[in-house]
């Protein structure tokens, strides 16, 4: 029984310590790991849409849309897309113009593998000095969006570069849905 | 053991990798180029010197029957600061290493050794342990995604080498660390001179 008690005590003591740690280590990191994000969605959102001077955020039905200004006009849209990746979801921004055209793609999040789906992020895909993403610029509503297709896969991970497409086609729906 | 044996031992001997064939599930996944590896090195290191030591530190007060948790719990600790501490200050490798960082908790080369040296060992041993079993694992590691880089994928840090269309893509599959691993393995009994 003291036995047991002594071990309870000991584990608690370990965990609690370990808690405070971690605490500190969170209170520490946190508002730089948010300046970051907050800095990446703005920095991502004018990527997405060539020009923009100004961002106006909106929330439509739980859906944050970012709208891209110049000269106090709409110029795009950009809309969040998460479509199942491998291994999770990815986490994407889709920039697409007034004329519904797609103007630029930023991946914001993804935990796919390393060297292999993860190159989505590559900015020189196969050696053109493009990015994976770029080849997505101009697709609209009306366009195929499969590997392989009308879209030049990544070696060995086609699953990831669907998972992209997916996330485009579902970006170009919603803008329609919101203006049609 | 004699420090200089302790630390030598993790590099040549007991070489994590090619030796006691642990930690090959993080070494299949994160060795398919050269700045993965090398990340996921550094943050394993972190995590098995501060294990080691304050596995060390605290050998006489862990009761033998709970040690484990106890083991885990302070693993687990350093793998969260390690991820925080990515994550904010390295964001770039953050995104590359995405799901590994939390699985260095379950890296059976970290609770190895917390279990097998540094909770019977002194702490400076255990600590000039943890650093020769990181820089073992990192050596070997960077090693395999080097070759699996250039072979893979025709690039040296990202820099291209020769165009992919060369490349054999099965080097940057899970088969390429394995034929990779089984030379390098060769390479390191012959330098050894070990008969098998």
């Amino acid at each position: 029984m003291k036995k047991t008690v002594n071990y309870v005590v000991t584990l608690s003591i370990f965990c609690i310590i370990a808690a405070g740690s971690l605490a500190f280590v969170y209170i520490y990191t946190m508002p730089q790991i948010n300046r970051l994000k907050e800095q990446n969605t703005r920095l991502a959102v004018t990527s997405v849409i060539p020009g923009a001077a100004e961002i106006k955020e909106e929330k439509i039905d739980n859906q944050v849309y970012f709208i891209g200004m110049k000269d106090g006009k709409s110029i795009g849209i950009a809309i969040k897309s998460t479509p199942k990746g491998y291994s999770a979801p990815i986490q994407m921004l889709v920039g697409i113009d007034a004329q519904g055209n797609v103007s630029g793609i930023a991946i914001l999040d993804q935990k796919e593998t390393p060297g292999l789906g993860a190159n989505i992020l590559t900015k020189d895909f196969k050696g053109t000095g493009k990015a994976f993403v770029d080849q997505f610029i101009g697709k609209n509503a009306e366009s195929i969006l499969k590997a392989n297709q009308d879209i030049d896969a990544l070696t060995g991970a086609t699953i990831s570069t669907n998972a992209v497409c997916e996330g485009v086609r579902t970006a170009l729906k919603l803008k329609q849905e919101i203006k049609p | 053991m004699s420090y200089k044996e302790d630390f030598v031992n993790g590099i040549f001997r007991e070489n994590p990798v090619l030796r006691l064939m642990i930690g090959l599930c993080p070494t299949l996944a994160v060795s398919t180029s050269a700045i993965n590896a090398l990340g996921m090195s550094i943050a394993t290191a972190f995590v098995l010197i501060f294990s080691n030591l304050f596995t060390a530190l605290l050998r006489k007060i862990i009761p033998d029957e709970i040690r484990i948790p106890v083991f885990i719990i302070i693993v687990s600790t350093f793998v969260t600061i390690s991820d925080y501490i990515m994550q904010a200050y390295t964001p770039d490798l953050y995104k590359a290493l995405g799901v590994f960082i939390p699985l260095i908790v379950v890296n059976c080369i970290i609770l190895g050794r917390v279990e097998a040296y540094a909770y019977k060992n002194p702490v400076i041993n255990s600590t000039l342990d943890g650093i020769g079993m990181s820089l073992g694992f990192a050596i070997i590691l960077t090693s395999i995604g080097i070759i699996r880089e250039i072979l893979g994928a025709g690039t040296i840090l990202g820099i291209t080498l020769f165009s992919p269309d060369l490349a054999a893509i099965v080097m940057i599959l899970p088969p390429g660390a394995f034929i990779t691993i089984g030379f390098l393995m060769a390479l390191l009994n012959k330098l050894e001179k070990r008969d098998i």
